[in-house]
């Protein structure tokens, strides 16, 4: 690959710069600033945490040798696009060593080749090649990752052949023109070490995700990476991405080795009591126990009572988190009240109306909430209700129910007609679509 | 309510006690060990061994014991450096080796598994050509059905079944027994080997034996299992016995699969020639209904392996690659992943419906490939595992470098003296020996 003379190659004209890819310049020739050949580039390391980061350190191995034993600093190279890569240092003034800084990676060692989070796409890429930047000035950055086939096929030495077969059967092809690159700025490193991992996160784009997103980038992620990420989200987004997790063993991973057990029982708290108790009833009895002991215990009760039910019911399905009040307060009252609760529940669109025995009597939604009068009492606002499921009803019996009323959901009652709970439409339709199988081949 | 409560808290008890019994069954007999020894039993393995003992009766049970040792220090070395790096194999390589060699690699194993996965087809058509059934039906409807089991995410649940009907190789030993080998002489095949020669045919059989028993896309296979189970350093000793147990159960079926071969078939100069004559190694245990046994038993072996091998190649390729994989993926997510995998299972079959297609050799063949692919697999393990960045006070003990390096070494000069013997060894062919 050193053979090409000039070793650069436009892609798209860029800021004034020129464009070099990171496999190009690797093991090409260094000759010193006294044209003495002194080894080959072995690799190149930039600081973490910035979006177009500067080549801080040039790693020679010299000939013969089959280590790195000479680094250059960035500022030290005259010529980036020469071949072979000129320094304006002499042999002498060049530093001995092979380890790096703390604060910096290495291109080759930890991102080539490696797995890598592009937050642009949400998702679990390979790096199979890097692009860089020689600004005019002559410092060279960091731009992007290239994750394509054709980086695969730059990397494998038959560009060419290809580029020209691929041209020879058809000039427009799409192929010819698909650099699929990366912006560095999008891209969260999760290589090297757990270390590494963390100074990365400090970007932070990757933890402004959507938690679904997130929840797909941890369960595609290689195992070694995932608990520093998921370690690294707060509290709250930490217990949104665990319930959008859909492989129960990777849940089970995620909360069982938290360095913070602590930590770990207040993300169940703070999970939506149906999504926590089915998280714990999937885990070893030993590790659920631990985890109930340590969270707030009234919460523990809730999804201790919810993990009672059968599995494949509506009993498992249903939060307890329902919003009731009796039918004697008034309109404003239920204002007053709802404000109050509001931080803390999940599903705010609607309530129902319970008797002293907490039988379910009727159904107030925002609509009739808004159209009444501060002063009319919930009785004769709420609209009498009757609809409702049994906690041994199978999802698809709730699902019907759902579906023929249009309901956004509905509640969950024994036979003496005492509210236990309610049913979301979200929850019943995870359970019904039919569940593909599971990213990985599981056993 | 109050009664509610007692029966809240009755059904939670019953769930944690099947919850405990879940955890038990999973950790005791499907653990990741286990599942791969039972698919290394696969068409091809179940004729590699029959073949063994009907072409060299007892003379080859020797090899058992090293292949043994050498399948429990590879699958070990496997199983550790999931545990420790929480990578699969396909991903260290391209990690630690770039590209090139990666793309290498991943091409001989896709060549290799694609044999695999003719043979397990094959062994469809033998098995049910024993009822009568027409490999033109069989074999497109067991292709289709496991494509639309896999892509349909329905596979795990009949996975089960196909674990719990490997109970079938029970019927060996029971046959064995009842054929009444000359017991003195079986054991000391077994510890002296004697009668070692070095032609196309013994050494051939060899390669076969080995490529087998320790087949590459086994470690690939082990390894990312090991991973998704989520079996980390600390509770990696409950691994290192699921592996032990399934190479030695691996390897006892493959013993008494030798052993009846040997007393019915060797002793009498029977040839195999097609499933119908493998199957009358269990004669002595199932009289006339044999064949029948046999072919339930092949059939169930070459399924179980037909859905797991091509399934588990394309993910290793695909992870090596960088491509999305997944069966929860879209087509035009994962195009590459549905595009080899359907490529994989209907080129496999359609093979296997030319005309006149050897089934039998085919079966055997397969596993000389699997063997002479095996080194190159072997030493990226070992290059892997001793590397102290990656498996820290996990590496090899000099035992095990020892043992595996051997096994490497060994492999190679097999190959390179098959290849020196012209690839000239006769398949199927009954070769007449002490017999």
């Amino acid at each position: 690959m050193a053979s090409e003379t000039s070793g650069s190659r436009d892609l798209t004209p860029g800021p004034g710069g020129v464009f070099l890819y990171f496999s190009d310049l690797l093991d090409r020739s260094i000759v010193d600033s006294d044209g003495h050949s002194i080894g080959k580039l072995a690799d190149l390391s930039i600081r973490l945490g910035e979006p177009y980061p500067a080549i801080q350190q040039v790693f020679i191995r010299p000939t013969g040798q089959s280590e790195i034993l000479l680094i250059a600093s960035g500022n030290q190279v005259r010529s980036w696009t020469a071949d072979p890569v000129v320094l304006s240092a002499r042999l002498s003034e060049l530093r001995p060593g092979r380890r790096q800084d703390e604060t910096q990676i290495l291109l080759r060692e930890a991102l080539l080749d490696k797995q890598v989070v592009d937050v642009s796409g949400a998702k679990v890429e390979r790096v199979n090649d890097l692009s860089l930047i020689v600004l005019p000035e002559g410092k060279m950055v960091l731009a992007h990752i290239d994750v394509g086939t054709r980086g695969l096929v730059r990397r494998m030495g038959w560009e060419r052949a290809i580029d020209a077969t691929v041209r020879a059967i058809d000039p427009k092809a799409r192929y010819l023109k698909s650099e699929q690159l990366i912006g560095w700025k999008y891209v969260v490193p999760t290589v090297a070490d757990r270390a590494g991992l963390r100074l990365a996160l400090s970007q932070k784009s990757i933890l402004r995700l959507h938690p679904a997103d997130l929840a797909e980038i941890l369960e595609d992620l290689p195992a070694a990476s995932r608990q520093p990420l998921f370690e690294a989200l707060e509290v709250s987004t930490a217990a949104r991405v665990l319930s959008e997790v859909e492989d129960p063993r990777i849940q089970e991973e995620l909360l069982t080795e938290q360095s913070d057990p602590e930590k770990a029982a207040d993300v169940l708290e703070t999970m939506a009591p149906d999504a926590a108790a089915d998280v714990l009833s999937e885990l070893p009895s030993e590790d659920a126990e631990n985890l109930l002991a340590r969270m707030q215990p009234e919460d523990a009760r809730t999804v201790s009572s919810l993990m009672g039910h059968q599995e494949d019911t509506a009993g498992s399905l249903m939060t307890t988190e329902v919003i009731t009040f009796p039918g004697t307060i008034t309109v404003a009252e239920a204002f007053r009240r709802l404000r109050e609760v509001a931080g803390n529940v999940e599903f705010l669109y609607q309530f129902y109306v319970v008797d002293e025995k907490r039988r379910l009597a009727g159904l107030v939604n925002m609509r009739r909430l808004f159209l009444g009068k501060d002063t009319d009492r919930l009785v004769d606002v709420m609209a009498p209700w009757t609809i409702s499921v049994r906690p041994e009803d199978s999802p698809s019996e709730v699902a019907e129910v759902i579906e023929k009323y249009n309901l956004a959901a509905v509640p969950v009652v024994d036979a003496d007609r005492v509210l236990l709970g309610m049913i979301t439409v979200d929850d019943i339709l995870t359970e019904v679509f039919p569940l593909a199988w599971k990213k990985k081949l599981q056993l | 309510m109050e009664e509610e409560v007692a029966a809240l808290r009755s059904g939670r008890q019953a769930r944690r006690g099947l919850r405990l019994r879940n955890v038990i069954l999973f950790l005791a007999v499907i653990g990741p060990g286990i599942i791969t020894a039972n698919v290394d039993n696969d068409a091809g393995g179940i004729t590699t061994y029959s073949l063994a003992g009907a072409q060299f009766g007892s003379t080859l049970l020797w090899t058992l014991v090293p292949i043994t040792i050498a399948l429990i220090v590879v699958q070990e070395m496997a199983a550790r450096m999931g545990a420790v790096t929480g990578k699969g194999l396909a991903d260290l390589i391209r990690e630690n080796f770039g590209v090139k060699l990666t793309f290498y690699l991943m091409i001989s194993l896709l060549i290799a598994n694609y044999g695999n996965t003719v043979s397990e087809f094959a062994g469809v058509a033998a098995s049910l050509e024993l009822f009568g059934v027409s490999k033109f039906i069989s074999v497109p409807l067991a292709a289709a059905a496991i494509w639309a089991l896999v892509v349909r995410g329905t596979y795990r649940s009949v996975e089960r079944i196909f674990l719990i009907a490997c109970v079938f190789y029970f019927v060996y030993p029971i046959s064995a027994f009842l054929a009444k080998p000359a017991w003195h002489e079986v054991l000391r095949d077994t510890i002296v080997p004697s009668k070692i020669r070095f032609d196309a045919g013994y050494v051939g059989m060899l390669i076969g034996l080995v490529g087998t028993t320790i087949a590459p896309w086994m470690q690939f296979y082990l390894q990312s299992s090991v991973v998704e189970k989520g079996i980390r350093k600390d509770r990696y000793w409950i691994s290192r016995w699921d592996v032990i147990v399934g190479c030695v159960v691996t390897d006892i079926v493959a013993f008494f699969i030798i052993v009846a071969c040997a007393v019915t078939l060797f002793t009498h100069g029977v040839a195999i020639t097609d499933a119908a004559s493998a199957a009358r190694s269990l004669e002595p245990l199932a009289g006339r209904y044999a064949s029948e046994l046999f072919a339930l038993g092949l059939l169930n072996a070459s399924l179980f392996a037909a859905a797991i091998l091509p399934l588990s190649t394309v993910y290793y390729v695909c992870e090596a690659f960088g491509w999305e994989a997944g069966v929860d993926k879209k087509w035009s997510e994962a195009k590459a992943f549905y595009g080899i995998y359907t490529a994989m299972i209907a080129l496999g079959a359609a093979v296997v419906l030319l005309p006149r297609f050897p089934l039998i050799q085919t079966m055997f063949v397969s596993q000389v490939a699997n063997g002479i692919a095996l080194p190159p697999v072997l030493i990226f393990m070992l290059l892997l595992v001793n590397k102290k960045s990656l498996m820290g006070d996990q590496t090899n003990s000099p035992f095990f470098n020892l043992v595996a390096w051997v096994t490497t070494v060994v492999m190679v000069a097999l190959t390179l003296l098959l290849v020196a013997n012209g690839f000239g060894f006769q398949l199927g062919a009954h070769v007449p020996t002490a017999g």
